[in-house]
């Protein structure tokens, strides 16, 4: 959906109009919950943000600016919301991250042939990116998932693109350290158990 | 694995999975929304109901203010006219 639909509909859902939520909600829906459980690992959290971002959007709608891109004022809210969430809880990131039963959830994906090969290694990334911190997280979400480039990412995470820049080359290294390691804990349980 | 086959195999765009909330939740969303914007149409709504009716009073005033004015003004050359004998 071009910049200027998008508008468009949000234009339209200012004045009220269900079906242009709809459409913005079809839209957005499971990449902002993707986003948001990504984050907060923790479904009921997710899900109740989720929740309050479409809120502030209904409310909000009027005073978009034309221009504005609609994702990127979504994920600003989406993040904003989570961290409030965090301040206000009092949590902090520590722990280890259990997967959540996120692989029950899948709504769009590789067909079955592809699923078989590639869910093992896709498991291997969700418990990765689950272990980095959530700044390193979000950065990695938003580029890789939403093909975001550093000078958005920025405007989300309100950091100077440089920030962001040097974020994701740290956070692209942890994630392939921790795969490393996963992997080869794999490679040596599999020998282990070849060997008995 | 070495770091070069993450890179080669790096979760590009759409390869990690799109994750959906559960239905009931999101239909839940949708709907709370869809009330919002249902209660923000009956006030736009109102608001140019009231607007319409503001305008409609306004004209009303201004053209009975006009009509005494007028009726004023013609009763005062009337008189003027009586007076000079025109």
């Amino acid at each position: 959906m071009d910049r200027e639909a998008e508008f468009e509909l949000v234009r339209r859902m200012a004045g009220g109009d269900a079906s242009a939520f709809d459409a913005i909600y079809d839209e957005y829906r499971a990449r902002l919950y993707s986003f948001l459980v990504r984050l907060s690992r923790r479904r009921e959290v997710a899900e109740d943000l989720l929740e309050e971002t479409w809120l502030r959007l209904v409310e909000h709608a009027g005073r978009i600016k034309p221009g504005t891109p609609l994702g990127p004022w979504l994920y600003t809210v989406a993040r904003n919301l989570y961290y409030s969430y965090c301040r206000s809880h009092g949590i902090g990131d520590a722990g280890e991250a259990g997967l959540m039963g996120l692989w029950q959830a899948v709504a769009q994906g590789p067909s079955p042939f592809e699923q078989a090969c590639s869910t093992e290694w896709e498991a291997l990334i969700e418990a990765a990116l689950a272990r980095l911190a959530p700044h390193y997280r979000e950065v990695l979400q938003l580029t890789l998932v939403e093909e975001m480039t550093p000078g958005e990412i920025a405007r989300v995470a309100g950091l100077p693109p440089e920030t962001i820049r040097q974020r994701l080359v740290r956070a692209r290294s942890l994630l392939a350290r921790s795969l490393e390691r996963a992997t080869g804990r794999k490679r040596a349980l599999r020998m282990q158990e070849a060997t008995r | 694995m070495t770091r070069e086959d993450f890179h080669h195999r790096s979760p590009m765009p759409g390869r990690l999975p799109v994750f959906e909330p559960e239905e009931a939740r999101a239909e839940r969303i949708r709907n709370r929304c869809h009330a919002r914007l249902a209660a923000r149409r009956q006030r736009q709504a109102a608001r140019a109901a009231a607007a319409g009716g503001y305008s409609w009073r306004q004209a009303l005033a201004v053209g009975i203010a006009a009509v005494a004015c007028g009726g004023y003004l013609l009763e005062v050359l009337r008189r003027a006219g009586e007076v000079y004998g025109f």
